[in-house]
């Protein structure tokens, strides 16, 4: 039997960090679970089996508290973070630099940040640019420290504006340098963000021939989902489940239309700012995600609840079943492990982290400690329910909700970026690239207006329906005339609805009484009756 | 015939009557016509033999007739160790289909195989199971595929499921008319409950990456399970079903009811052998309290689908043919070609699309145009009862496109729609009188 749907947000629950992810500001305190610390450092220092755990303190960290302390100086001072870096060197010896070979062959030259058990982070210089980045251990072949570097011997650059306060460059390239394309997908999901307006945009890049096309999703995760107030923010537990039949209207655009349509493929990239919702899903469908720094993706944690009381539990399990194979199938098609968004939708499902060969790896059920695993998310029974003073700190973890770190943990995310600077750097591009303006901001926005004004005018057009009267004396021309009338607003709201039909929700219409286009087409055959019916 | 092996020593006398039964053997070989029944034995890797007849070889996959079973086995080439022939292996014409099987065009159909791609629902709002996706519209497709000389038939598969009264039609139209005369494999994007049970009569099943296939618990109303009796029939009805596809029940068991756990454990040669318990095989696939939907993934690791292709290049490489010929062409917005069975296909739905939505339309129009008709002067009736005629047209054309529209649109039996058509047919008659 066909599926059926829910609507209904049903609070679930959520894993998170608790505390700020380090980015590109100077870092906090390096010890405890404050700001700056990752979860390998956490895990190292706080061994459950009450062993020593492995310090995270290193060279490197140290290096970092160095630096970041000189880093702070250097913002209060006026210099930027890179320019200072340039002319002392964190480690203190002038001159130097670290060298990273990768097993692919690729050189890194720069300053090690940060070292974990996993990874290695690293201030990576490209001629005057400089940003951080993470390496896998499992990539590196060999790491050459304080090499020395002739580079220090040239004159000093010009100090470079901290990413962040530099306006985003439109080019530094020349003719060959990559195209860029990007697409703003902010608002509310399934409303805002939809095919129709997608799919323009998207043929508007291929106008372009690009050779990428970022998707910077950024939705509105308020109950403007439900026709309510936008400035009603829903909370990180949250979830509507079955915004993924809404993504899966629009996930072929990016599956299968570029494919087929595009004679030259871009590269695609999901720039995930905010993914709740429905919005979660639509990344998984493509290899390339990147977060920015306080990004979320989940809000899908209800599958379990899913029609709870209602029929037979075998049934509901059967919803759930079949709802678990189509979000499994777009991780699939991205190339996720399909178990992560099993963690992101069903609170009764245990999930662990472990590493193997500096890898992580995916242990289904509860952690063995000694192995260095850890838990990602319980089965939300009994004690493990999470409380309301863990969920309002966001540190849940009935479901999995994915922030920075642990998307590019679970390898969800390719890198972290809050800038676009940052995201071009992340991709290989920034020292040759061209961003193309296109229409696609045009087109975002002048569909999000275009529906909000077909919401308002249906409305009015229902109110204007129900004043219309026969003008006296009432005789035939006046009754002809008023159904006049009546069938030319019911064609109004008519077209209204066939062409914004997406973004409109049948919950909003019900909220109003606006009436299907089935509805209306049986009223404008009313009206057609009545007006055979009547005589002068 | 059949050949056997002597074991022992053999002496003079017994080697001399070997050689008398050996050359009365060849020469009732030689009075044997050719074509009359031959007895080749296929030997498996698990050890076991089956007597009968090679009916189909397509690139490594065999199509073997076993005794006096009618239906031919279709075996692997993981699983095949040897083949004993008493003669090359010829197409056995399925006897029952012969007469049914139109002629060929030999010079149109030398060269590589061709294969065309009909799709089974389209998801979204199209995709239900006795609307969209039947067995009437379906069989409608095979003049359709015997005309442009196809030779593989693939049934893209993406339906979110539906009535369970047409299961049983859509498994036998596979079985019964498409099988014998096509190779008919399933491409699953999406087949969800009646949409699974109504596909798993195939053996050869593909997945695209995206693909899921399961959940095949029967409901009604408020999510009320099949129960009892019904259930009981269901789950025979499908243990038959999987039996064509050569599917261990157990699947299909864990896929209806939550009360069948599933394990299973994959041998050296690929093989699977399927438990209805959670412990007795290696890998627990399916927890008691669940219900089974394979993923892609899943699918292939355990041998339940022959592999996954994203386009239909690879699904042909997939299906082992280094050359095939795709019927059809490309729209504009296509991923494979559209042959003219699949052209149809759409018409098909698209139309019952257009009458879904109108339906309310035209009963109101109809019911609304004869009551004004009752209730006006004789002479004014003509526009009422001609509106009348035209909305009932209506409806009889959508069930003319949908043999099951009075069941699911109109509330009521198929088989007393003709008679319903009479009586308001009469009825509008009468009107002007």
């Amino acid at each position: 039997m066909a599926g059926g749907g829910s609507a209904g947000v049903i609070g679930g629950s959520r894993f998170g960090r608790g505390g700020n992810r380090m980015g590109l500001e100077p870092a906090g305190p390096e010890f405890g679970f404050g700001a700056g610390s990752t979860s390998d450092e956490r895990a190292a220092m706080f061994d459950a089996a009450g062993t020593q755990g492995t310090p995270a303190m290193s060279k490197g960290t140290h290096m970092c508290r160095m630096g970041c302390i000189a880093a702070a100086c250097a913002l209060v001072l006026g210099w930027s973070v890179s320019g200072l870096s340039a002319r002392v060197g964190l480690t203190g010896a002038a001159d130097t630099k670290d060298v990273i070979i990768l097993v692919t062959g690729k050189t890194i030259e720069g300053q090690i940040l940060e070292e974990t058990q996993t990874r290695i982070k690293v201030m990576v210089r490209v001629g005057t640019i400089e940003a951080p980045r993470w390496y896998e251990r499992s990539d590196i072949l060999s790491i050459e420290r304080d090499v020395p570097d002739e580079a220090a011997d040239e004159p000093e650059p010009a100090p470079v504006m901290a990413a962040k306060d530099s306006p985003e460059a439109d080019s530094t390239g020349d003719d060959h340098a990559a195209t860029v394309y990007v697409i703003k997908a902010d608002g509310v999901f399934g409303q805002d963000i939809t095919q129709t307006p997608l799919r323009q945009a998207v043929a508007d890049a291929r106008e372009h021939d690009v050779d990428y096309l970022i998707v910077e999703l950024d939705n509105d995760w308020s109950r403007a989902q439900f026709g309510g107030w936008e400035e009603d923010k829903l909370k990180e537990d949250d979830a509507i489940f079955d915004q993924l039949w809404r993504a899966e209207d629009m996930d072929m655009i990016f599956t299968e239309e570029i494919q087929r349509e595009w004679k030259k493929k871009p590269t695609i990239v999901f720039w995930v700012k905010n993914a709740m919702g429905g919005a979660a899903f639509l990344p998984l469908n493509i290899p390339n995600i990147y977060f920015s720094s306080d990004a979320k993706m989940g809000g899908i944690g209800n599958l379990a609840e899913i029609f709870k009381g209602v029929g037979d539990e075998v049934v509901r399990e059967k919803q759930r079943s079949l709802r678990l194979g189509h979000a499994k199938g777009m991780a699939n098609v991205g190339g996720y492990d399909s178990r992560i968004v099993k963690a992101m939708t069903r609170t009764d499902y245990v999930l662990s982290l472990g590493y193997e060969g500096g890898k992580p790896v995916l242990v289904e059920g509860w952690p063995d400690p000694t192995k260095g695993q850890r838990l990602l998310c319980d089965d939300a029974k009994d004690a493990n329910k999470d409380s309301i003073e863990e969920l309002a700190r966001g540190e849940g973890n009935d479901v999995l909700t994915l922030d920075a770190d642990l998307a590019y943990d679970l390898g969800v995310s390719k890198g972290t970026a809050d800038t676009l600077d940052d995201l071009l750097f992340e991709l290989g591009i920034s020292r040759n690239y061209k961003i193309v303006k296109g229409r696609s901001d045009k087109i975002m926005d002048g569909w999000s207006q275009g529906l909000a004004m077909a919401k308002k005018e249906l409305r009015k057009l229902l109110r204007d329906y129900n004043e219309v009267a026969p003008q006296p004396p009432g005789g035939y021309q006046q009754r002809t005339a008023a159904r006049g009338s009546r069938k030319r607003l019911f064609k109004q709201m008519k077209r209204l609805l066939t062409r914004y039909k997406e973004g409109i929700t049948r919950q909003w219409m019900g909220q109003y009484g606006i009436p299907s286009i089935q509805q209306i087409d049986i009223q404008l055959e009313q009206i057609r009756l009545e007006q055979m019916k009547d005589k002068k | 015939m059949r050949y056997g092996r002597t074991t022992g020593d053999e002496t003079m006398s017994t080697v001399r009557r070997s050689v008398v039964h050996l050359l009365a053997v060849v020469v009732l070989l030689l009075a044997i016509p050719v074509g009359a029944a031959r007895a080749d034995k296929i030997f498996l890797k698990d050890g076991r033999s089956f007597e009968g007849q090679v009916v189909r070889e397509v690139n490594g996959l065999v199509w073997f007739k076993v005794g006096k079973i009618s239906e031919p086995i279709l075996f692997r080439p993981s699983e095949i160790d040897r083949i004993d022939r008493t003669a090359a292996p010829e197409p056995e014409p399925d006897a029952r289909a012969e007469q049914d099987r139109p002629k060929r065009d030999s010079a149109r159909h030398s060269g590589a195989p061709r294969a065309a791609i009909i799709t089974l629902g389209e998801g979204g709002d199209k995709d239900m199971v006795g609307l969209y996706m039947t067995a009437d519209s379906l069989r409608k497709t095979i003049p359709l595929l015997e005309k442009e000389n196809v030779d593989v038939v693939v049934l893209r598969i993406n339906s979110g499921g539906g009535a369970l009264l047409e299961i049983q039609k859509l498994s036998d139209v596979i079985q019964n008319e498409l099988k014998p005369r096509f190779r008919t494999v399933g491409w699953i994007e999406s087949a969800i409950s009646a949409a699974a049970m109504s596909a798993h009569c195939l053996e050869e099943i593909y997945f695209t990456p995206q693909g899921n296939y399961g959940a095949c618990t029967g409901w009604s109303g408020q999510l009320v399970a099949v129960k009892g009796r019904e259930l009981e029939e269901v789950l025979y009805m499908m243990e038959k079903i999987s039996a064509r596809g050569h599917h261990d029940p157990a699947i299909m068991h864990a896929m209806q009811h939550s009360r069948y756990p599933l394990s299973c454990t994959i041998e050296a040669d690929g093989t699977v052998t399927w438990y209805q318990d959670e412990t007795s095989g290696d890998i627990l696939v399916n927890p008691k309290g669940r219900i089974l939907t394979f993923d892609a993934p899943e699918a292939l690791k355990y041998g339940f689908s022959q592999g996954t292709a994203a386009t239909y290049e690879e699904l042909g490489h997939l299906m082992g043919y280094e050359e095939l010929d795709w019927v059809g062409e490309f729209g504009p917005t296509d991923i494979y070609p559209v042959c003219d069975a699949e052209k149809y296909m759409r018409q098909f739905r698209n139309q019952v699309h257009e009458d879904e939505q109108r339906v309310r339309e035209y009963i109101f129009k109809f019911r609304s145009a004869v009551e004004t008709a009752q209730g006006t002067p004789r002479e004014d009736r003509g526009k009422f009862v001609n509106l009348a005629r035209r909305a009932l047209n209506q409806i009889i054309r959508a069930v003319d496109n949908n043999p099951n529209f009075p069941l699911f649109e109109l509330n009521m039996r198929p088989d007393l729609f003709p008679e319903w058509v009479e009586q308001q047919k009469q009825l509008l008659r009468d009107l002007m009188k």
